[in-house]
């Protein structure tokens, strides 16, 4: 269905690992909501591709910047839920500014007369 | 705190079982919730579940990258950077066995010398825990039994135990046979207090402590049972006859022992007390005794001093008589600095020891030189590798890693083979037999200090010869698929050639070492004692002191006189206390005329003493037997005194000296005559200021000089046979003064035998050197020579090219080694015979001869080969 609609992004690379920090800013969830939530926060817009999901939290609890404990998910099934930690939070904070910064002025190059805004 | 939590992570993830279970869990999971959201949407379940396994993609691929995370992923790079190494040394083993022969040789010299310095002066002594252990001297003054019992009684909490030793000699019957052998007579808690267990029998115990107790026991050295019992393991309970007396063997000492005395001296034999042996133990003011004591874990120095303080000032209250004890204490460690600077090591030793460890330097250079320069043109053939990884994307820094694993793995290899050269040397050195008046043993030994030294040896080895080689390897980006005819880049032939040049410069510097110490032996062995030497008995006589009272000894002794003189051959005899050239020293402080003179050689000799050593007396006389009952004392002197003190007019003038040693004063002594200057301390000794003094009746030990008109070998027998006649029970230790000679020599011709060996090592490390570089500087111009040669160039002038670049290297060599040789040799003058040039221009211009000449030699080879090239393969080389 969505590759039906006009033609989802794929992802940038290292944009993944901002996108779970930002998700789980909400509070801990498992790996299949994450997916679902980036895709349908994006509006379906993003392309996720579940696989390298689970690599980047592994990266992402490597790291520090995500923990992880077995719990249930909504259906009664044991998942592994993720939340985000204190080192997790600071790494948000800054990299988001970063991202603001760099769409920013990639705007600002590809809309020159746009510049007053 | 970031990293530990990455480990805490990755230990967790160690359990990898576990791990890839939890990661299928968590992959079910998600492909059930995908698919049950597919049904929701409407799918069937079928076509729902394609569709998740889809929106997953490959499972397999997912684990891949998720364990890849788990991994330790440095760790797995160094494990395939050693094995990767590996392989690439199994790829070429000419430059892996150069290499590594070249680090090992180098560590051998280095650890050796290590190891000798550390068994002579660091850790001189075997004990448990040494830190623990202090010698103290309690009134600046070895102390008495008395003495050390008052001391043991006062039950001081610092002190764990408090031992007491003193040196002696005894006389040691197998058979007929007759020995001096050397020994300790010691407290019975001594071993116990060093914390030495024998490795045969047992140590001493409590009830041996009685001094009257029979049977005396002993314990015996190792190198003692190895040379008297063939190391017979049935020596426990043996009786052995020493002093004439029976002592029962209760224990053999371990192999590696090192004595308390330190610097290698291991004595026979250990005694406990006994009053047959030391004498009057109880008289409070006889006194030979030193002490060692275990302290309390952080007791300092000062704080023993303090509380040791008082307890010595009781003994004044307790005998207030003695007046040989002051109140002073002193107290030092027994190993390290401290007891060098106390013992006062000669000089010329300690410049020594500083030489070898500059030399294990210099020779460590040269191999790292070695293997950089090997290790750079490897690097030069591996261009295109290197190339080629760089441009796949491949980190430099994970370049610069591996080399350097390879450089690591060759300096672990070359300091593994290292060490096997030092075990080797060092059961040679155990076994060596150094015929001195003590016993002298070395026992190196592979310890945690050696240890850590190899460690860093390691990494040490592993920068200096491969940091450089391989930030250049892996500078090439560019130069991937670039012509390489006769192209190096220029810093990369600075960096060859600043290495050959160093090379060149360190081998000058040992060679020039060496030599220079080779000089100075064969000057010394020329050198003239000024005393006759061929025809000299020395027999050592020490009577004790419970049996020989003054009296009694003085007769002894000139009974000892007459008889040997009535010995066929024998041309003279006397008697002396210190003999020249011995290991031995007496010498103190002189005031002569205005002049104060901080160090005089002194000895005590009797009538006669001049002839038998063919000293010629200049002017006055001779002592005569009745000097020393006339009252007035009276003293001979050498020239150098009477030159540079009287002015030449030295007769009946008075010195005044420090004797009898027990009173503070100076007492006078009239010059009856002047002697010609010999030799005293050592033959390359500058003309020293020697005072003669008759020999007094508290002299025990005496060496009597027996003169004889033919080879002196013959009569040895004859005077051993009359002495021990005379009384069996007395130790006597008979040489020959040639044979002392060469004992006195020893020294130096060991430093020059390792001088010249450590030299001609390093001149061979440092050929090895200009013969990689210069064979791989031809290899590099094949193509150039080959399109020199398709230009017309002949042989000759082939051969030309390629010399003139290695005779310009060795040349600046060779002017650099120079300079720094220049340098090093005013700092070795110390070490040397006295009066010998340092810089000779003559030793220079023969070790710059030898190092061009084999230098030269080592370039022809190559340089020959290349000559011999054919131009058609030569160009079409690259």
């Amino acid at each position: 269905m969505r590759k039906q609609k006009d033609e989802p992004i794929d992802m940038l690379q290292g944009t993944l690992d901002l996108l779970i920090l930002r998700t789980l800013l909400f509070g801990p969830i498992h790996g299949h909501a994450i997916a679902k939530s980036i895709e349908r926060t994006s509006q379906d817009v993003l392309r996720m591709d579940h696989g390298s999901l689970y690599p980047a939290l592994q990266r992402l609890e490597r790291r520090g910047l995500v923990s992880a404990k077995w719990g249930t998910s909504e259906n009664n099934r044991r998942a592994r839920f993720y939340r985000l930690t204190a080192a997790g939070r600071r790494v948000l904070v800054t990299e988001t500014s970063k991202w603001e910064c760099l769409s920013e002025a990639i705007a600002r190059i590809l809309n020159p007369n746009r510049e007053e805004v | 705190m970031r990293w530990w939590d990455e480990m805490k992570y990755l230990v967790r993830k160690l359990n990898r079982k576990r791990a890839d279970q939890e990661l299928e869990e968590e992959i079910r999971t998600h492909l059930e919730l995908e698919t049950q959201e597919k049904i929701e949407v409407g799918l069937s379940p079928e076509e729902a579940r394609y569709a998740a396994q889809r929106a997953l993609g490959n499972t397999l691929l997912i684990q891949e990258q998720t364990r890849e995370v788990w991994g330790w992923l440095w760790l797995e790079w160094l494990l395939k950077d050693i094995r990767y190494a590996i392989r690439g040394l199994f790829r070429s083993p000419v430059f892996t066995l150069v290499s590594v022969l070249s680090l090992a040789l180098a560590v051998g010299v280095t650890t050796g010398i290590f190891g000798i310095f550390e068994a002579v002066f660091l850790n001189a002594v075997s004990a448990r825990n040494v830190g623990q252990l202090r010698q103290i001297e309690p009134g600046d003054y070895a102390v008495s039994y008395r003495y050390y019992q008052y001391l043991s009684s006062a039950n001081n909490p610092a002190i764990l135990g408090l031992a007491a030793y003193t040196k002696s000699r005894f006389s040691f019957r197998s058979g007929d046979d007759l020995e001096s052998v050397t020994g300790d007579i010691v407290s019975p808690n001594f071993f116990s207090v060093l914390g030495v267990t024998p490795s045969i029998g047992r140590g001493f115990s409590i009830d041996e402590q009685q001094p009257e107790r029979q049977p005396q026991v002993v314990i015996v050295s190792h190198t003692f049972w190895k040379r008297k019992y063939g190391a017979n393991p049935d020596i426990l309970g043996k009786v052995i006859n020493l002093n004439r007396e029976s002592f029962t063997v209760v224990g053999v000492l371990p192999k590696d022992y090192r004595s308390i005395h330190g610097y290698g001296m291991a004595p026979d034999i250990y005694v406990p007390f006994s009053t047959q042996l030391v004498g009057d133990l109880y008289d409070p003011s006889l006194g030979t005794l030193q002490l060692i004591a275990r302290v309390q874990d952080g007791v300092s120095i000062s704080q023993l001093k303090l509380s040791l303080g008082t307890i010595v000032r009781g003994w004044r209250r307790l005998y207030p008589t003695d007046r040989r004890y002051s109140d002073k204490v002193e107290v030092y460690p027994l190993t390290g600095i401290e007891r060098m600077r106390r013992d006062m090591v000669p000089l010329e030793l300690t410049v020594f020891l500083a030489l070898l460890i500059l030399i294990a330097v210099m020779v460590l250079l040269i191999a790292c030189a070695n293997v950089a320069g090997l290790l750079v043109a490897r690097g030069m053939n591996r261009t295109r590798e290197i190339a080629i990884r760089l441009a796949l994307g491949a980190a430099r820094s994970r370049l610069i890693q591996q080399l350097l694993t390879e450089s690591a793995l060759l300096a672990f290899l070359g300091v593994c083979v290292g060490v096997i050269f030092y075990l080797a040397m060092a059961t040679m050195v155990a076994n060596l037999q150094i015929r001195a008046s003590v016993p002298f043993e070395l026992h190196l030994r592979l310890d945690r200090p050696l240890l850590y030294l190899c460690i860093g040896l390691v990494a040490i080895t592993t920068l200096l010869s491969g940091l450089v080689p391989a930030l250049q390897t892996s500078r090439d980006r560019w130069r991937l698929g670039s012509n390489q005819i006769g192209e190096e880049t220029h810093q990369r032939a600075w960096f060859r050639r600043a290495l050959v040049v160093g090379q060149f410069a360190l081998a000058f510097v040992l060679l020039i070492s060496a030599t220079l110490f080779l000089r100075g032996l064969a000057k010394n062995s020329h050198a003239d004692p000024g005393f006759d030497v061929q025809h000299l008995i020395t027999a050592e006589v020490t009577l004790d002191k419970s049996s020989y009272s003054s009296i009694r000894a003085e007769q002894y002794f000139e009974r000892a006189i007459v008889e040997i003189r009535g010995l066929p051959g024998v041309r003279s005899v006397s008697g002396v206390t210190v003999v020249p050239l011995g290991l031995e020293r007496w010498a103190m402080s002189m005031e002569a005329g205005e002049h104060k003179v901080q160090r005089v050689y002194a000895t005590r000799v009797t009538p006669g003493y001049f002839g038998t050593m063919k000293i010629p007396l200049l002017r006055g006389r001779d002592f005569q037997a009745d000097d020393r009952a006339n009252g007035a004392p009276v003293a001979i002197v050498n020239e150098t005194v009477a030159k540079t003190y009287f002015n030449n007019n030295a007769l009946d003038s008075l010195v005044y000296l420090p004797i009898p040693s027990n009173q503070p004063t100076f007492s006078p002594i009239k010059i009856i005559g002047v002697v010609r200057d010999s030799k005293y301390g050592s033959l390359g000794e500058e003309p020293m200021p020697a005072i003669y003094l008759p020999v007094s009746q508290q002299d025990r030990t005496l060496t009597l000089a027996v003169s004889t008109d033919s080879a002196p070998a013959g009569t040895l027998t004859a005077v051993r046979q009359l002495l021990a006649s005379l009384d069996p029970r007395v130790p006597i230790k008979i040489e020959l003064m040639q044979e002392r000679l060469d004992g006195a020599l020893l020294p130096s011709k060991i430093a020059s035998l390792l001088l010249s060996g450590i030299g001609t090592l390093g001149l061979l490390l440092a050929t090895i050197g200009i013969y990689g570089v210069m064979a791989y500087s031809v290899a590099r111009r094949t193509a150039e020579i080959g399109i020199r040669m398709a230009l017309g160039a002949t042989k000759i002038q082939v051969l030309r090219l390629i010399l003139k670049d290695a005779t310009k290297l060795v040349c600046i060599g060779m002017v650099v080694g120079s300079m720094l040789a220049l340098f090093v040799v005013q700092a070795l003058a110390e070490a040397l015979p006295a009066g010998m040039k340092v810089v000779d221009p003559l030793s220079f211009a023969t070790v710059g001869g030898i190092l061009a000449i084999v230098a030269l030699m080592a370039a022809f080879v190559p340089a020959w080969k290349g000559s011999q090239l054919d131009p058609n393969i030569a160009l079409r080389s690259e």
